[in-house]
């Protein structure tokens, strides 16, 4: 169940995105600049624009058409949503949230239109009336989406879940990723780790731990799911031949040396791996990035719902050449989940099969994306590696005009 | 006889290769430091990654040319054979062959030069092992597999890849994974060292001769016999 195309036009940062249309598995690729990590910000843009996350800004002075399959059908969501200054100034700002910004500051949807299979379900037109398969809702605040607002209607229920199901990927910055290596106990002290625990005992709610610390996810497939656990410690070993085995386990039972009892580490979970010929644990903050990512990775991908559309900016940020083309293996290995990624390296783009690729190219603010696999100069056969081979194609090298 | 490996991939084929030719060859020597090659030595390099294939094959040749040269002035033997062996992928196996070939040719007298293209994958040779498929699979997934297309029966270059796999060589790949697995053998690219062992080598060269299968195998095995190698 994928993205089918988008396109984003966006009056704020004075960006536009021509329509591009989207495989089960897309490379961005291009040169710095071109606009590959704002198409993954325009996607995370529309999928808050729908889903309102809380204490979110709406998508100030943006308009945009995707189009997505779902298992209901196919549904073509079209949004545009007004300037606020206001909001501009804080979304650019250092404070994220709307937290600081008056109801009146807020950017407000001017117009939308929701299609199923082609026919019109809901609009919205500039005086603010909605209708719902042609009878008009009562009055809805204009702050927020008709796909957020009605996501109890059955109609539009299903693309406010396949919004839902958008992820930008938490292994994007591994540095946030290290700060959930520990819990604090403050925060999910063991006793409370395991009434969680508790709760999750199907497989079907693993995907519900997302957003949970690292560590917590870990120790529950640890005691819940052994079976994957063991899975997930097979695909890490291949990786790192090295590492023989990881667990989350009490920090005194980690350790080599006691601790004292009164101390802020007692009593808190944390992950070690064990690596042949090192007979201690390798505790949490001594794990190296390249190895924390790729654990991080294996973890997410293991615990999103299938049909997710995961986002990874930068793919290789963090990642060794020891790691990156098995890492990328794993990524092409999830066949039920649809994943848009960015990268400039050539471990990971000798790794992926040029007909994944998408060459993100710039004229002036207006960001088109284009099939290499289509562009005419593009050789298939030829001997040269698939890296040299993209980076030589005129279109690469004049993709920002 | 001196001999130049060139093998394309991430670390398999390199610990393969190398196995396989201590296995062939056993009086052959690796040589670490192109100083040291005189006589029944062989190299071998693996390309792997952000390096570009034909970089590298222009500076073996250059590399080679260049110790020929030398050899000639200081009593040793020269190459006699280099081998390009890589991966088909994507692109017809007729058509990678003729490229190598083409490129190879009489830049590198008086060493002759062979291309080796593992159609499509090295692991696909491996799936030649008829003794490791189980005639009752225990595993889910082989069983799968094994309706989809039998590698015991059918040729395992023929095989095509299985739908929900976005690579075919990674099917290749898991299908072996999950072959070995049912003989309690454990394949990973990292650590291919089932298939190193001699008698594995053995039986891909029995499958090819007695079936005709992995065809791309089979001009290893031809030119390896050329050379009086045990296979």
């Amino acid at each position: 169940m994928p993205i089918l195309s988008f396109s984003l036009k966006d009056t704020v940062y004075g960006w536009k995105l021509n329509e591009v249309t989207l495989q089960d598995f897309n490379l961005l690729v291009g040169l710095s600049g071109s606009g590959k990590s704002n198409i993954l910000r325009s996607l995370q843009m529309i999928r808050t624009a729908g889903t309102q996350q809380p204490g979110s800004l709406p998508a100030n002075g943006a308009e945009w058409a995707i189009k997505v399959k779902t298992d209901e059908g196919v549904f073509e969501w079209l949004a545009k949503v007004s300037v606020s200054s206001a909001a501009a100034f804080f979304q650019t700002g250092q404070n994220g949230g709307r937290g600081d910004l008056q109801l009146s500051d807020l950017p407000i949807f001017e117009k939308e239109q929701l299609f199923k299979n082609g026919k019109e379900i809901v609009s919205r037109n500039e005086y603010g009336v909605i209708k719902l398969e042609g009878r008009e809702t009562p009055k809805l605040r204009n702050t927020d989406s008709v796909v957020s607002l009605l996501s109890n209607e059955p109609l539009v229920a299903p693309m406010f879940h396949f919004l839902n199901r958008i992820i930008f990927s938490e292994a994007g910055n591994y540095e946030q990723g290290a700060q959930y290596l520990f819990v604090e106990p403050e925060t999910i002290p063991l006793p409370r780790a395991e009434e969680i625990r508790a709760v999750f005992t199907d497989l079907e709610q693993l995907p519900r731990l997302r957003g949970f610390p690292l560590l917590l996810k870990g120790y529950i497939l640890q005691e819940n799911f052994p079976q994957v656990m063991r899975r997930l410690k097979e695909r890490y070993s291949e990786i790192f031949e090295t590492v023989t085995d990881f667990k989350v386990g009490k920090i005194e039972e980690m350790l080599p040396h006691p601790i004292a009892d009164n101390t802020r580490l007692s009593g808190q979970l944390v992950l070690g791996i064990k690596e042949k010929g090192v007979s201690d644990w390798i505790l949490g903050h001594l794990i190296s990035a390249g190895m924390l990512k790729t654990l991080i990775h294996l973890f997410e991908l293991e615990m999103m719902p299938a049909d997710s559309v995961v986002l990874v900016d930068e793919f290789e940020n963090g990642l060794g050449v020891n790691c990156l083309p098995a890492v990328t293996d794993i990524f092409l290995r999830h066949t039920d989940k649809q994943f848009i990624l960015t990268s400039h390296h050539p471990y990971v783009i000798n790794n992926i099969p040029w007909r994944y690729w998408k060459l993100v190219t710039r004229k002036g603010s207006e960001v088109t994306v284009k099939e290499v696999a289509a562009l005419p100069s593009f050789d298939k056969e030829s001997l040269l590696s698939q890296f040299v081979l993209l980076t030589n194609l005129d279109e690469y090298q004049e993709a920002i005009q | 006889m001196n001999l130049y490996f060139l093998v394309e991939g991430r670390q398999t084929e390199k610990k393969v290769y190398q196995s396989w030719i201590s296995h062939v060859f056993s009086d052959l020597k690796k040589a670490d430091v192109i100083g040291d090659v005189r006589t029944n030595n062989y190299r071998l390099f693996s390309i792997e990654g952000n390096t570009d294939r034909l970089d590298n094959i222009e500076k073996a040749i250059s590399e080679i040319n260049w110790h020929n040269k030398m050899a000639a002035e200081q009593g040793k033997e020269p190459f006699d054979h280099l081998f390009v062996c890589l991966d088909a992928e994507e692109v017809d196996w007729p058509i990678r062959v003729t490229q190598v070939e083409h490129l190879l040719s009489n830049q590198v007298s008086p060493t002759q030069s062979h291309a080796i293209v593992h159609n499509c994958c090295i692991e696909t040779w491996f799936l030649g092992n008829r003794e490791m498929m189980k005639r009752n699979p225990q595993s889910e997934n082989l069983r799968v597999w094994k309706t989809f297309y039998d590698v015991s029966v059918g040729c395992p270059e023929s095989m095509a890849c299985y739908p929900g796999f976005r690579v075919k060589a990674e099917f290749h790949l898991e299908y072996l994974k999950e072959m070995l697995r049912e003989r309690n053998l454990n394949y990973s690219k990292k650590l291919p060292r089932a298939v190193q062992d001699e008698n594995y080598l053995r039986a891909l060269v029995n499958r090819y001769e007695t079936t005709g299968h992995i065809q791309s195998f089979g001009r290893l095995v031809t030119v390896w016999r050329s050379l009086r190698g045990n296979i």
